[in-house]
């Protein structure tokens, strides 16, 4: 009876030391997170909750803030050069997202192929290298390249076709495109870096045997490499589409929104909203429609890349 | 692992040719930063008589000094902070397994 009550006791009190230790660790836990979180509050949380709170008032920044409901994004709705940024916006997926994913899965995969030595790094640094320079810059060069007696016009007249020069950024149907022709060229050499970075990750034999059956280029990219890259296609979509909705410095530099409302981006809206017409409430409304647009348009390619990984 | 020597170099052909697009406009700025201040350079003409001093002036006017001076106590008062603050919140979140780490993750990522 007595050694029964003996060992009872030392297990139970164990159990009661175990518990006070993991509570002492979620504890000391929660101190290691604290300064993230204070940041964190700081100045991601705050700010967004400050937003969500402007969009309801009208507001000019100093004056007196009246309380306005939802009639800022009533308005946002309405005006079509307020909801025709938005378009744009997705517009600008198609050159800033779908393209450099697609292209950079083709030069990826013709580097994994054809260029495996020390040319395919070379290739890769090259392409690469729009991305180590600021947006704002990349922005400026291609203004000139584009401009009307730039490089593009020039060498499009040297080929003969000087019929169709222009000076891209002030052409009302072609600003959207040149802007995201600069996209592309600062997008692609990620996309390509990350997906031939995915591609090494492939199981050579699989590539091998292919190839033993004969396989095309084409049929080895449709058949291993794409159902194989599902996650690093997501990671690829998911950058640039968040770099295509919020764009702002190419677009600003290069354009500034014009000719018109040719390439107004929400980004580019939200600035002059605020800081030149001094309308905070709409402004911000714009801003947490973006917001929201963005998570809208993230989630699903984030769920698709993660299930068909798993 | 043979490949067919037509599709070996137009692969490389491909390459070569989305290099040359890629390298153009730093070719193009370079050399437009060699021309006399005040002229508008036709593309990729080579200057008859390249400023080298260009850069000097520029380094001059921009207040270079200063401008870098500024990044360099961003990067010092930055970066050790940031690495400290998000080194313990990963052990914290990775190793210390508090409860709620999966929605703290998130949360703090999409910040």
């Amino acid at each position: 009876m007595k050694s029964d009550n003996d060992s009872v006791a030392p297990a139970f009190s164990r159990r009661f030391f175990l518990k006070r230790k993991i509570r002492r660790e979620i504890l000391i836990g929660w101190l290691f997170v604290l300064p993230a979180l204070v940041m964190y509050t700081l100045f991601v949380l705050q700010p967004l909750v400050l937003t969500v709170r402007y969009s309801f008032y009208k507001w000019n920044g100093v004056g007196p803030m009246i309380w306005v409901g939802l009639k800022n994004y009533v308005t946002v709705f309405q005006v079509p050069n307020l909801i025709g940024t938005i378009f744009n916006a997705f517009w600008l997926v198609v050159w800033f997202s779908f393209i450099p994913v697609g292209l950079g899965l083709v030069v990826a995969s013709v580097i994994h192929r054809v260029a495996t030595g020390r040319f395919g790094s070379i290739s890769r640094t090259v392409l690469f290298l729009p991305q180590v320079i600021p947006l704002v810059a990349a922005g400026i060069i291609w203004g000139w390249l584009l401009a009307l007696p730039g490089l593009i016009n020039q060498i499009l007249k040297a080929v003969g076709l000087g019929a169709i020069t222009r000076a891209w950024l002030g052409d009302f149907n072609w600003a959207l495109p040149a802007v995201g022709l600069i996209g592309i060229w600062v997008l692609l050499g990620f996309c390509t870096v990350l997906l031939s970075t995915g591609m090494t990750k492939i199981d050579p034999s699989l590539y091998e045997s292919a190839r033993i059956d004969g396989a095309s280029w084409f049929r080895e990219f449709v058949g291993i490499t794409i159902p194989l890259l599902r996650y690093e296609i997501g990671v690829c979509l998911t950058v640039t589409v968040i770099a295509a909705l919020a764009a702002f410095d190419i677009v600003y530099v290069s354009t500034a929104g014009g000719p018109g409302n040719a390439t107004a981006v929400p980004g580019i809206q939200i600035y002059i909203l605020a800081f030149s017409q001094r309308s905070i409430g709409l402004a911000s409304a714009l801003a947490v429609m973006l917001m929201i647009l963005v998570v809208v348009v993230i989630l699903p390619i984030q769920r698709l890349s993660r299930e068909n990984n798993a | 692992m043979r490949i067919a020597r037509g599709e070996l170099w137009t692969g490389r052909a491909f390459l070569l040719a989305l290099m040359a697009i890629t390298i153009l406009p730093f070719i193009s700025i370079f050399v437009t930063a060699l021309h006399p201040s005040g002229t508008v350079p036709n593309g990729l003409e080579w200057p008859a008589d390249p400023q080298w001093g260009n850069f000097i002036e520029a380094f001059k006017v921009a207040q270079m000094p200063a401008l870098l001076l500024s990044s360099t106590f961003i990067v010092i008062a930055v970066v050790p902070v940031s690495l400290v603050i998000s080194t313990m919140a990963g052990f914290a979140i990775g190793l210390l397994r508090i409860p709620g780490s999966s929605v703290l993750l998130s949360s703090l990522c999409s910040g």
